[in-house]
């Protein structure tokens, strides 16, 4: 199903046509309105004028999350107060939030993107759709609301937390289709079965799960435990909200809403951009924003593009689901680790549940993994054999896939902390002075 | 005959050992025979106890993850050469014995043990046969 097919089918031609156009006037309006960028483009020499294709877009500098921050909150808004409507921003971890304003057509823009994704695995005007993202300054909840709203859905805000209720809203109000963290839809799941709903009480088909990163291997179990299909969508609250890509039905990647944004991929450490087809650092550029544009937003997610047309008919190219963020990529004794590797690797291991910590510590200058997880067939209890087995499994499959021999603790149920929201499994105490 | 082994799951954390005891004495449950083998990391807690399901409902709700087998009582010879004998019978009807451990009760002169085999059938037949008595859960729970 499509939201605005012929935009969403349109040849490639037709697409890098709107792109560079749209690309010279983003380029002009934040040389116009946005003081931090008619000095960073003055000093680098670039006008509208001087782009004539797309690939001259890499004589813009690029803008990093430290470029929000220092504006802080609203240094980087094209537009007068007056012609915003919603004020976002997300958390940071260390100091000020990153801060953004959308006028009314970014709103709208928003909205068309969310609905075409959610189009895209069959959503339509019949569904009942339970938001269990937290509502408030994160753009999850609203950037769903809003699209879903669109495509004509009943939209229940229920927001995240008091997961009993959820369970019993999702059987009571008949949901069909549910928004939520993976590890929370996961939860959830677990929550329902243990108030005695069983699958066939509900009439959920589908899950649109965002915000963070999900293995192929995690979603399945997901899937299982509740019954439904389900997708991933991207996108982060600097360039909208979710929207800024999304699943079609094949799943095999994230079609971009390439009429809106510009992607490019470069390689994180120097800068560089890369070919077609090569594996770095998201960069986008906003092709359609008033409130705050950004040109060259470094992502810091790491991905490849694709650019031939999907068997869903989709033209807009896809992005491959984010393996992890650059920033969330763990270095353990000089390995790189990303902390989806060790969830898929978990998730491929019966008996234990989805559910795990990884504890980071370092003495005398060597870094030690820690990895807790849950057992929950109690068929293991049967033989103690089985359970060292079951320890040894996990060491050995962490072992081949990260290369890094860690510490597995075996835990009892429901001992490691469930999350209503993004997950944070890692427990890094490595800077923590040495006991 | 058999009887309901209770296996509970045990975190090798200080106190959880103490905590089941003490869920299972709150439950108004006794404890007839108990095992505990572990590692550095974990454990595995057996027992033999005056009201198995009860027990386990109570263990639920303190949160430890268990599970009920079916394992032998055994009552032999409160005296020297009891347990060997039983032993040397099973090696005779070439049945394995899993793990074995012994009952906290006595009483009179019997003394139990309570043992896991890979073939129970063969087992009860050969001990049987020898005149061995087996318990099952409703003399466990009344002695
Ligand atoms: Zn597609």
């Amino acid at each position: 199903m499509f939201f605005q097919k012929d935009i969403e089918t349109m040849s490639r031609q037709e697409i890098e046509e709107i792109q560079l156009r749209k690309l010279k006037h983003q380029v002009q309006y934040c040389m116009d309105n946005v003081p931090f960028y008619h000095e960073r483009l003055t000093k680098a020499g670039v006008t509208a004028d001087k782009i004539k294709c797309l690939s001259d877009v890499q004589y813009i500098p690029y803008t990093t999350k430290a470029d929000i921050r220092d504006n802080y909150p609203y240094g980087l808004f094209a537009v007068p107060m007056n012609k915003i409507v919603r004020i976002h921003a997300s958390s940071g971890t260390t100091g000020k939030p990153t801060v953004v304003g959308y006028t009314r057509h970014d709103i709208d823009i928003w909205s068309d993107t969310v609905a075409r994704f959610c189009a895209a695995v069959g959503v339509n005007e019949n569904d009942i759709a339970q938001i269990s993202f937290g509502y408030g300054l994160f753009t999850g909840a609203l950037g769903l609301h809003y699209g879903l709203e669109k495509l004509g859905c009943a939209v229940v805000p229920i927001s995240s937390g008091n997961t009993k209720k959820q369970a019993m809203i999702l059987k009571d109000f008949g949901t069909t289709v549910l928004i939520s963290t993976p590890s929370y839809a996961m939860y959830m799941s677990e929550v329902a079965h243990e108030c005695g709903i069983s699958n066939e009480e509900l009439k959920l088909r589908i899950g649109l799960f965002g915000s963070e990163g999900c293995t192929d291997a995690l979603r399945d179990k997901i899937e299982k435990g509740f019954g439904l299909f389900s997708t991933d969508n991207y996108g982060m609250s600097e360039l909208q909200g979710p929207g800024v890509s999304g699943e079609c039905e094949y799943r095999c990647g994230l079609h971009i809403a390439e009429d809106h944004f510009l992607p490019e991929i470069i390689n994180s450490e120097t800068g560089e951009v890369l070919p077609r087809g090569e594996k770095g650092e998201l960069v986008i550029t906003t092709l359609s924003k008033e409130g705050i544009p950004l040109l060259r937003y470094r992502t810091k997610d790491i991905t490849r593009i694709h650019y031939d047309t999907c068997k869903c008919g989709r033209t807009h190219a896809r992005m491959e689901k984010v393996q992890g963020r650059s920033d969330d990529m763990l270095k353990i004794r000089g390995v790189n680790v990303f902390p989806s590797q060790i969830e898929s690797v978990m998730a491929n291991i019966e008996g234990i549940s989805p559910h795990y910590e990884l504890i980071l510590t370092r003495k005398n200058y060597t870094d030690y993994l820690e990895v807790r997880i849950e057992i929950n067939d109690v068929n293991l209890l049967e033989n103690f054999g089985s359970l060292e087995a079951k320890q040894k499994e996990a060491v050995d499959k962490l072992k081949t896939v990260l290369g890094i021999q860690a510490k597995v603790t075996l835990v009892a149920p429901h001992t490691i902390q469930r999350y209503e929201g993004k997950a944070r499994r890692i427990i890094d105490k490595r800077n923590e002075a040495e006991a | 005959m058999t009887t309901q082994q209770l296996s509970i799951f045990m975190e090798n954390k200080p106190g959880q050992l103490v905590q089941v005891t003490k869920t299972l004495k709150e439950a108004g449950i006794d404890i007839r025979a108990m095992s505990l083998a572990d590692t550095k990391d974990f454990g595995i807690v057996r027992m033999i106890v005056s009201n198995t399901e009860k027990a386990q409902e109570a263990m639920r709700e303190a949160g430890f993850m268990s599970t009920i087998t079916q394992v032998m009582c055994v009552a032999m010879d409160d005296q020297p050469g009891g347990l060997s004998r039983i032993t040397e019978l099973m090696a005779e009807a070439e049945v394995n014995i899993d793990y074995l451990y012994a009952c906290i009760t006595v009483i009179g002169k019997d003394a139990y043990i309570v043992m896991h085999v890979d073939d129970e059938k063969k087992a009860s037949k050969c001990l049987e046969q020898a005149g061995i008595r087996m318990v099952g859960n409703e003399e466990i729970a009344n002695m």
